[in-house]
């Protein structure tokens, strides 16, 4: 499919008729510039509305049709709006022209619409030129670009979101919805819906040969007693499918209650982190304030700082006079000893030490160093003075009590110490910021609830797993038992019955051999999606080191490395790497082709991978329709390297708060 | 302007029905399985499973009258 003509009437900003030409061919790359809120997604908007007669708010919401119509017109009082689109319906190597219109108008009598029941609509549809019925309209949608697929085709960054969240192994329920999308557009339905069909038909065809089996005698008691298995058979399939459905329902609960444990078991996390962040900040606070007080009792002692040098200098002097009178102290000691052992030896008037009289010699001598020793002793009286000694000793001690050193130094290491108690106190009140954000609404009390309620949803499991388990036995036997008796009756059935029996085991191996190509589908097809989303995401990426993607079983791709290993954090911008990797393969293996119509796709990318992802869109569909605004490409800048595929471009203008005009721009 | 076309979803699917069909020896013919497949692959999309069954329920008969007209008389 591809679009040829879009043309709308008061449609969200879009004040009265509007249209876009487009060449509806292949090789074709369309680039509508506009600014925030100028229209670009009322645009897609647009386009899926027309399709399916949905258009979707931010939220992903159905948006009512009174939202839809341009509000100076509805203030005007036209109370309509409308989109047409032509296409190219490519079937086959077949063009055929399809022409689709939607249009809501209030209904007669009715001036201030306000639900859709106040609308009237209109559908029209054409296909090779011939007018269809209005009921055909969807049928012709389907057959060209089914509903449930349309997400891979219009698209904006929500759903590049959205492919994010498949990486992860423990899916959501949102994931799981995505992965089936997934499943359909690469058309696992064909063999799906196959089994299901061909199953129906089985038994019909059972049915039908039975019914014409109790016509004969030979046969009568067996096809009897076939029918009869065929009800149990019939019954637990039923029964079977019910379980199956309970199981779903089941496990897609657990998984809803396990993910809100999963929040909780965070937000315990978080109040923990809380607990730990205010006893660290009490603590930190009781530190900084002993510090302070430590500070402020020494910065009372500063001043001795201040006198330091000149106290040093005061004690040095006084040191060196202490020296002094001690050498002084020592000698008038030593002296006054010699003069009275001398002068006891003259009185004596023998030796001391031998007691032998002294020789006249001798005692003249030692008068002579009596006089000596007096005569010094008289001189050192000034400087040999004790008191004085000590007064300078105490002096010196009360002069170090005075002037100890370092009392700046000790105020720096506190100042130290309070700039690290500082920056620990900011990082401890972040953490008890960032904690009680998570808490913010918190109710520990839902825990025991939640946990109560996965036990009880696991007991429930088990016995439905139990159930299925049974039933699946049970079944395995009716069904040979059946067989058996079908093969007794083919020994003696009658020609009549030869077809039917032919088209019912037909059909029975034909539901066998879906049944087992189901699975075999699926694996094949998620190893090509590896396998073509590596090589576009190693076209796209800048980071060489990457060797490719690997997928898991919900078609999440996680970056696996050079050496083999998996890159498990990744930036905002290679995570829309990826998704539009994926995006690229699912559309080389999709099972529809229509126009890729991106919203906004190149918000978190840096200029070097837009770069890439520039030149990679003009070969991810026929047709590529890029709606951009001026902070992800510019158009001087950017688009050179993809110049040469554009085919025409226009620009969405914003004249006022409720109008937008679309310009077409160039050729 | 697609790079590549890598893979005719049809044909991948009726290729593994194929490689299952004999891995399990099965009784149906090749060339009605490949037309069941062809069936099913025009109307994966439609939720109205009606006219497809319709379409392959004549579609067997049609095998299985032409294979009954073949098979040797068991009595």
């Amino acid at each position: 499919m591809l679009l040829r003509h879009i043309e709308l009437e008061n449609f969200g900003p879009y004040y009265g008729p509007h249209e876009l030409e487009l060449k509806g061919e292949s090789d074709e790359l369309v680039l509508i510039h506009g600014e925030n809120m100028a229209g670009k997604t009322s645009l897609l908007n647009a386009i899926r509305w027309c399709l399916y007669g949905e258009a979707k708010d931010r939220s992903g919401s159905a948006m009512p049709t009174v939202k839809l119509i341009n509000g100076d017109a509805l203030g005007e009082g036209t109370r309509r709006v409308s989109v047409a689109l032509e296409i190219v319906h490519r079937e086959d190597g077949v063009d055929t022209p399809v022409r689709l219109k939607r249009q809501h108008q209030a209904k007669r009598g009715v001036t201030d619409p306000a639900v859709d029941r106040d609308f009237d609509t209109h559908a029209e549809v054409e296909s090779g030129g011939d007018i269809l019925p209005s009921d055909q309209f969807d049928d012709i949608v389907n057959k060209m670009l089914p509903e449930r697929i349309s997400r891979f085709f219009l698209f904006d960054g929500e759903l590049l979101k959205e492919y994010e969240e498949l990486v992860h192994e423990d899916s959501t329920t949102h994931a799981r919805q995505v992965q089936r999308a997934i499943e359909m557009i690469l058309g696992v339905p064909a063999a799906q819906n196959g089994r299901e069909d061909l199953a129906v038909l089985h038994k019909e065809a059972s049915r039908a040969y039975n019914r014409e089996a109790r016509k004969h005698a030979d046969v009568e008691e067996s096809a009897k007693a076939a029918d009869a298995l065929q009800d149990e058979v019939d019954s637990l399939e039923a029964e079977l499918e019910t379980l199956g459905v309970q199981r779903e329902d089941a496990s897609a609960e657990l998984r809803g209650v396990r993910e809100d444990l999963a929040k909780h078991a965070h937000l315990a996390d978080s109040a923990n982190a809380l607990v730990r962040a205010e006893e660290r900040i009490a603590s930190l606070e009781a530190e900084r304030t002993a510090k302070r007080q430590e500070r402020k009792e020494l910065a009372r002692e500063l001043w001795r700082d201040v006198l330091e040098p000149r106290l040093h200098h005061e004690i040095g002097n006084l040191e060196r006079d202490r020296e002094q009178i001690a050498i002084a102290v020592r000698e008038k000691d030593e002296l006054e000893r010699e003069l009275a052992e001398r002068q006891k030896s003259l009185s004596d008037e023998k030796c001391a030490t031998c007691e032998q009289p002294i020789p006249e010699q001798l005692r003249l001598r030692q008068r002579s160093r009596v006089a000596e020793i007096q005569d010094r002793l008289s001189g050192l009286d000034r400087t040999a003075d004790q008191r004085r000694l000590d007064q300078i000793g105490a002096t010196i001690r009360r002069m170090h009590e005075i002037a100890p050193a370092g009392v700046a130094s000790g105020i720096e290491v506190i100042e130290k110490d309070l700039s690290r108690i500082a920056i620990d106190l900011h990082k401890a009140e972040r953490q008890r910021k960032d904690s009680e954000a998570d808490l913010r609404g918190f109710d520990k009390d839902v825990v025991p609830a939640f946990e109560e309620k996965q036990d009880r949803l696991n007991k429930h499991l088990w016995e439905i797993e139990s159930s299925i388990e049974r039933g699946e036995e049970l079944l395995a036997e009716k069904r040979t038992e059946l067989r058996a008796n079908q093969r007794a009756m083919k020994e003696k059935d009658e020609p009549t019955l030869r077809h039917l029996r032919i088209q019912r085991d037909l059909l029975a191996s034909a539901v066998t051999v879906y049944e087992a190509s189901i699975g075999d589908l699926i694996d094949d097809l998620r190893e090509e999606v590896e396998a073509q989303a590596s090589e576009i995401f190693l076209d796209l990426t800048t980071d060489k080191s990457y060797s490719g993607l690997s997928i898991n079983e919900n078609y999440g791709l996680t970056i696996v490395a050079s050496d083999g290993g998996t890159v498990p954090v990744r930036s905002a911008g290679a995570e829309q790497v990826v998704a539009l990797s994926l995006i690229g393969a699912l559309n080389r293996l999709a099972a529809r082709r229509g126009p890729v119509i991106m919203d906004t796709p190149f918000g978190r990318l840096d200029r070097r991978h837009r770069e890439n992802i520039l030149r990679f869109v003009p070969t991810l569909a026929d047709q590529v329709v890029l709606l951009v605004h001026s902070g992800e490409i510019d158009p001087a800048r950017d688009l050179e390297p993809v110049r040469g595929h554009i085919s025409s471009e226009y620009e969405i203008h914003h004249s006022d708060s409720a109008r937008s005009e679309i310009e077409r721009k160039g050729k | 302007m697609r790079v590549t076309d890598k893979a005719d979803p049809a044909a991948r699917l009726l290729a593994i029905l194929e490689r299952n069909r004999e891995k399990l020896e099965s009784e149906i013919p090749a060339d009605l399985l490949g037309e069941i497949a062809e069936i099913q692959q025009q109307s994966q999309f439609d939720d109205d499973r009606g006219k497809t069954r319709k379409e392959i329920r004549k579609l067997v008969e049609q095998y299985a009258k032409q294979m009954a007209l073949k098979e040797p008389q068991s009595r």
